[in-house]
């Protein structure tokens, strides 16, 4: 009982998507494609779906076959029991939620059809809205309805394309948060593609890392967002600093890192390299207005502030220590140290902070 | 000054008595205009429906060619389709010149790219997710080109009366194919140019008042559609 994907589709004189991947289909589980805009995740939801069709490979559900280039079959949209969730939800205008929400289920009788639309009503919290237009709803009622619309024909996957991009942020974490349980609730699989890492950490069972049109690395979000395996990754999973170090010595599972006459002290990886990229991520690193020398961090860099970017509750500091170095601290912080561009500062990372990725020579 | 009075006061007179020529000619009229429109809103919604929805290798020439035949002179489709239906063409076996079909054929010819046209567009601007997503929830692909349809019923209307609206004030291919015979092929602008020719100005003023409330019925019409608050 599995979806397998192994194919290519190529744009002429554009991009080159390449997806290889399988997941279970008989019980709920939400696997998240990650990357950046335009990098593919799109165009493999449209596969899966039958709304694309890939030049090379096979998409497989079950027994049954959906795709394959060599023998030319196609199996259309609407026999392969995909839901699909679009950026903007794409409501039906003439017609109210209820209209909207069993237009899968049209065939139905009238019986199955009314108990459907109930229990997704209130699944989704769409009570009292029954009889709107779509003009008269809100962001994220539309998007609720188009999720109840996607699910009433139960089908056997459901895809979402950055369901929540569209919505501003309280309803965008409101449908986040009902979603997980909805889906659990149905039993249902689910591929959501994103490139919001809150989404992907707080949504995911499984988490796919694709860029410039290939899955780059796969596992549980919090691993991978742990672990990147490469610097683009990093950069991708929102490293804010990434420098490339030279390996200075090794002790005990930490790595001695030298870089522009500063040493960094990082967890040992394993394996024979001489050169590697130290990744920090903001949140990582706390700044200090005088060395206090009591603390358990290894690392310790004076520095001098070279810019301050308010993000609202927290505040992004450039520090230069030798190396641009990016520092997450809270506004309240920020305000207490008084920090200004020009002022030093002491950066401080904890060890385990830093995450090493060799170069492999 | 006498003549033009005379002429409307006449004029009115036909009306209002329901004068049978008038009438009659007004019922031709209606009769090949509407039914050239059913021609063309089979033909051009077609073609419409094929450009909007699909994407093949000459797409934008063949748009080109409809945006270009919307402005068709009706003048040349009346030669080229009398020299399509003259003794000696192409179709001339068929007997079809200085009938009411020729010009049923003349005025679909005319009123086709016209409805092709506005269809694309009305198609067009539907979300193009809607498609995928009517895809999504279990449609064939006719029954999704059925619901765009249904989706964009309003402009598609106002595409097949401004076609209609292009066919019943033509006079140039009608003139040329029909040969304005009186009872067959006389509609409401060939019969107007002949009496006003003759120096009839009454019954040419009387079908012009005629021609004038259609064209301003189906204008009232197109606009009322146009300025109606879409549902967005």
């Amino acid at each position: 009982m599995a979806l397998k994907l192994d194919f290519i589709r190529t744009f002429p004189g554009g991009p080159r998507i390449e997806a290889a991947f399988q997941m279970a289909l008989d019980r709920f589980s939400i696997t998240v494609l990650f990357g950046a805009s335009g990098c593919g995740k799109t165009t493999i939801l449209r596969s899966l779906a039958g709304l694309d069709r890939p030049d090379v490979g096979f998409i497989s559900a079950d027994e049954a076959i959906w795709f394959d280039a060599q023998s030319g079959c196609f199996v259309p949209p609407h026999l392969r029991r995909v839901g699909y969730v679009f950026q903007e939800a794409a409501l039906f205008p003439h017609l109210d939620v209820r209209g909207n929400i069993t237009f899968g289920i049209r065939r139905w009788s009238a019986q199955e059809r009314h108990a459907r639309l109930r229990e997704l009503i209130e699944l989704m919290g769409l009570e009292g809205l029954e009889h709107r237009r779509p003009a008269d709803l809100s962001g994220g009622e539309k998007q609720r309805v188009a999720m109840a619309r996607a699910l009433a024909p139960r089908p056997r996957l459901l895809l979402l394309d950055e369901p929540f991009a569209s919505l501003d942020r309280p309803a965008a974490e409101q449908l986040r948060h009902g979603l997980r349980h909805v889906l659990q609730a149905m039993n249902m699989p689910a591929i959501l593609v994103t490139h919001n890492r809150d989404e992907a950490l707080s949504l995911g069972d499984h988490l796919l890392l694709m860029r410039e049109g290939s899955i780059r690395q796969g596992g549980p979000p919090a691993e991978v967002f742990a672990k990147p395996d490469s610097r683009e990754a990093a950069t991708l999973l929102g490293f804010g600093t990434i420098v490339r170090t030279r390996v200075d010595g090794r002790m005990e599972g930490l790595l001695r890192l030298a870089m522009g006459g500063v040493e960094l002290v990082a967890p040992d990886p394993g394996g024979h390299f001489q050169e590697a990229y130290a990744c920090i991520r903001g949140e990582g690193v706390s700044l200090e207005r005088h060395a206090s020398g009591t603390a358990t961090q290894r690392n310790r860099l004076p520095g001098r502030v070279t810019a301050l970017h308010s993000l609202g509750p927290l505040t992004r500091i450039h520090v230069d220590c030798g190396f641009p170095l990016e520092a997450l601290v809270t506004t309240w912080a920020c305000e207490d140290l008084a920090l200004a561009v020009g002022e030093s500062v002491h950066a401080v990372i904890k060890a385990t902070a830093v995450v090493v990725i060799p170069i492999e020579v | 000054m006498d003549l033009i009075l005379e002429g409307i006061k006449e004029a009115l007179r036909l009306l209002l008595t329901l004068d049978r020529e008038v009438l009659g000619i007004t019922a031709l009229s209606l009769a090949l205009s509407g039914f050239a429109t059913l021609l063309s809103m089979l033909i051009g919604v077609s073609i419409g429906v094929v450009l909007a929805l699909n994407t093949f290798p000459g797409k934008r020439v063949l748009i080109s060619l409809v945006n270009t035949g919307m402005g068709l002179p009706p003048v040349v489709v009346g030669l080229f389709v009398s020299i399509l239906l003259w003794r000696n063409g192409p179709l001339g076996s068929l007997h079809l010149l200085y009938t009411p079909m020729a010009i049923v054929i003349a005025q679909a010819v005319i009123a086709t790219p016209i409805i092709a046209g506005l269809s694309l567009a009305a198609l067009q601007q539907l979300p193009h997710d809607l498609r995928l997503q009517i895809l999504t929830l279990g449609a064939t692909r006719s029954q999704m080109v059925w619901l765009l349809i249904k989706e964009a019923r309003l402009p598609l209307l106002a595409a097949i009366m401004a076609g209609f609206g292009g066919v019943i004030s033509e006079v140039g291919a009608s003139i040329m194919v029909g040969g304005n015979i009186k009872g067959s092929t006389r509609v409401l602008t060939t019969a107007t140019v002949m009496e006003t020719s003759k120096g009839n100005f009454d019954i040419a003023i009387a079908l012009s008042v005629v021609l004038l409330a259609l064209a301003f019925g189906v204008n009232a019409a197109l606009t009322h559609i146009q300025q109606r608050r879409r549902p967005r």
